[in-house]
């Protein structure tokens, strides 16, 4: 989901706006235009009232000089009549072309002169007709004169009016184009930010189509996670959980009602109802962790257990992690789980690693006491004898002596058999202290121990410059020892054992005898003799305790000495095999890894 | 010197190891004068005793019922008046364990009970014999536990 897309409420507001105020301006506008085309209506009709006025005063005034023609021509008083309303009719329509054109000083001032013009005309009508009633003398040239006069005037009067029509008439026009102009302009504005408001319209409907699919999909994606979300829980035997610390209203989910043996969403989910299942003896526990929970507004790892709805007592682990939802609340998300079966198992493992243990350290004790305890009465019957063979033994018969003699022989080789049990049930103890020693010396060491038996048998002792490495010296050289030892022990009568040492770094990959390799590389150490061997089918049996391949009793030995030499390469993580052909030699390999 | 007697004292709860150690004394036939105790605590009211003869070298065996022969080490070591006192550690066992902590609190040697009469007898010759304030200040673990 790309959220910048998603996340831009900024947009829309700026769209929002500028569309609304796009709006208004249109509605100003369009108001504006209207009021613009009522004045134009208002000046328009004004302009034609003040055209109709003057054509009525003109009009009138033509009638009332029509009537004067027929009573002069007459002398009917009848015609006279309505020469006497129109009198009134243009003293009336004067007064409305007045108002009309209040605002005009050219018209008012025409207004004036027609006006005066007009009386003028109207006092030569009543001249002529006094002229007419009263004085019988009037000449026909005189006649003439008052009506060319009266033509004269009239003329004026048509000029005048005339003129005051043509100058609405221009201001007609004028008013026409302004509002002409406003008709051809207006519809262009609104057209041009209808357009411009549609076209944020549309790009907002397209974003928020946009938004919405994306939100659709989240709301889908978030079904499937919801969806598999339960399935997990149902599967890995946990539940989520959370907890509105301000509203104090917390939310199950459905498996949070099944470990607690209940139909999803059964009861309200509440810390006081969740409560209830707590065990009595955890209880305090939990209440405390809850406290913790609102005064640190973070949860701990927590164990404690339940009581189900079923009475079986489960193990649960909860955690939990505090966020601020968008309305700043704080919000524990917590997740719990049914850790009763790892618990159970744990459990049954510890007890049974305890039993092992125990039996383990009972047998080595057993061992270290048998041996130790018995080496006490052993050693005082040595003692009794040695007593017994320096002051006493020559009063014995030939017969006795050689009772005796056996008597010593087996006692010694118990006292051995002894000491080398003794020895094992050491090299099994767990305390080992390695520490980085040198081979070369641990070698030396060993001949001086042996010094005695080498200078006896003339053994030569061949050896490689041997490494530098992390071991336990006093059973490293018990190692060396016993094997060495061993080459002389069995070596070839007549003949002078040759021991020969090599060492080399090896891939342990190259050699499977290694079956779980605990480091890439191993020393190889090899001790090689020309004795008088074994067949190979037994090499696995020369490890075994108190096992011995051979029975000569040439070659007395107490079959410990090469299983403590097994012992030992297994406490160093390493390995020891045996090669060898009956009268070849044999050859004792110990692996040793390097960490 | 030369006629003075070496004192002696052995405690060993075992009855069998007192005989052959005075028996072994008695034909050394060397200036000593042995005194048997049969635990830790009849040693140790014997030494805490004002008059009380004190030996030049103390025989310990550790696994005494009572008193322990390590427990007896601590007591002899923690008073001024046992300073001269050489210690000798005589025991059947020759633990790693047991070694270490006798030379921890200051024995000046430690004796593998022998199994051999003559073997016994060669190495109280020799302990009888060693110089003491040479032994104990070259004190080291390397020669601490006896070797014949």
């Amino acid at each position: 989901m790309k959220k910048s897309d998603f996340n831009n409420p900024n947009l829309f507001k700026i769209l929002f706006i500028a569309s609304v105020g796009m709006l208004l301006f249109i509605a100003a506008l369009n108001y504006r235009h209207n009021q613009n085309i009522e004045n134009s209506t208002d000046k328009v009709l004004r302009i034609h009232k003040v055209n109709f006025e003057l054509e009525k005063i003109i009009s009138s005034i033509t009638d009332a000089q029509r009537e004067m023609v027929g009573y002069l021509l007459t002398r009917d008083k009848s015609f006279l009549v309505p020469y006497a309303n129109s009198q009134k009719k243009v003293t009336v329509a004067f007064k409305t072309v007045y108002n009309l054109t209040a605002k005009n000083s050219v018209q008012q001032k025409n207004i004036y002169t027609l006006a005066t013009l007009v009386d003028k005309k109207y006092s030569n009508f009543e001249q002529t007709l006094v002229y007419i009633n009263k004085n019988s003398n009037y000449s026909e040239t005189n006649l003439r004169n008052k009506i060319k006069f009266d033509k004269l005037i009239m003329d004026e009067i048509i000029n005048l009016a005339e003129k005051m029509v043509k100058i609405e008439n221009s201001y007609l026009q004028k008013s026409n184009s302004v509002y002409n102009y406003q008709l051809f302009l207006n519809p262009l504005f609104s057209i041009g930010t209808i357009f411009i408001t549609l076209f944020f319209l549309v790009i907002s409907y397209i974003k928020i189509n946009d938004d919405v699919k994306i939100l659709q999909q989240s709301n889908d994606n978030l079904l499937f996670f919801k969806t598999s979300n339960d399935q997990s829980e149902i599967l890995g035997g946990y539940s989520s959980w959370l907890w509105n610390l301000d509203t104090n209203e917390m939310t199950f989910s459905d498996n949070q009602y099944r470990l607690l043996g209940h139909e999803p969403q059964s009861f309200e989910a509440s810390n006081a109802n969740f409560l209830k299942f707590v065990h009595p003896d955890d209880i305090e526990t939990v209440e405390k962790i809850i406290d913790t929970i609102l005064i640190d507004e973070d949860l701990p790892t927590v164990y404690y257990r339940i009581i189900r709805k079923d009475t079986k007592i489960r193990y649960y682990k909860s955690v939990g992690t505090l966020i601020n939802d968008r309305f700043k609340n704080k919000i524990i998300i917590g997740n719990t789980c049914d850790i009763t079966d790892e618990r159970l198992a744990k459990l049954d493992v510890e007890v049974r690693n305890l039993e092992l243990e125990q039996s383990n350290n009972e047998l080595i004790s057993f061992n270290y006491v048998a041996s130790h305890d018995l080496q006490e009465p052993l050693r005082k019957i040595q003692t009794f004898i040695s007593r017994f063979s320096a002051v006493d033994l020559d009063n014995l018969s030939d017969n006795g002596k050689g009772y005796f003699s056996k008597i010593s022989t087996s006692i010694a080789r118990m006292r051995e058999l002894i000491d080398d049990l003794l020895l094992y049930s050491r090299t099994s103890k767990a305390d080992k202290k390695f520490e980085l020693f040198d081979l070369n010396l641990i070698l030396e060491r060993t001949e001086q121990e042996l010094s005695q038996i080498i200078t006896d048998s003339n053994t030569k002792i061949i050896s490689d410059e041997l490494p530098v490495l992390e071991i336990i010296p006093f059973q490293m050289q018990q190692l060396f020892v016993n094997i060495i030892g061993n080459s002389i022990k069995y070596a070839k009568k007549g003949q002078s054992p040759i021991v020969t040492i090599t060492s080399e770094k090896i891939n342990a990959a190259e050699y499977p005898i290694l079956i779980k390799p605990v480091a890439t590389t191993y020393y190889k150490i090899s001790f090689s003799d020309n004795g008088i061997g074994f067949d190979e089918q037994y090499a696995e049996r020369v490890f075994i305790l108190f096992n011995r391949l051979i029975s000569d009793k040439e070659y007395h030995g107490s079959g410990i000495g090469l299983t403590i030499c097994k012992k030992i390469a297994e406490n160093h993580a390493g390995h020891l095999t045996a090669q060898s052909k009956i009268g070849e030699g044999a050859t004792f390999t110990f692996f040793i890894p390097i960490f | 010197m030369v006629n003075e007697f070496t004192y002696i004292i052995l405690a060993d709860d075992d009855e069998d190891d007192r005989i052959f150690f005075s028996e072994a004394f008695d034909e050394l036939k060397m200036k000593t004068k042995v005194t048997l105790f049969n635990d830790g605590t009849q040693l140790m009211d014997y030494l805490k005793q004002p008059n009380a003869i004190l030996p030049h070298i103390l025989f310990l065996d550790l696994n005494m019922p009572l008193k322990s022969g390590i427990e007896c080490l601590h007591e002899i070591k923690a008073n001024a008046r046992f300073k001269d006192i050489a210690i000798a550690i005589y025991s059947t066992s020759a633990s790693d364990d047991d070694i270490e902590a006798t030379f921890v609190s200051g024995a000046n040697i430690y004796i593998k009970k022998p199994s051999d009469f003559g073997t016994l007898k060669k190495i109280l010759k020799d302990v009888v014999t060693i110089n003491w304030h040479y032994q104990s200040s070259g004190l080291n673990k390397a020669n601490f536990l006896l070797k014949i």
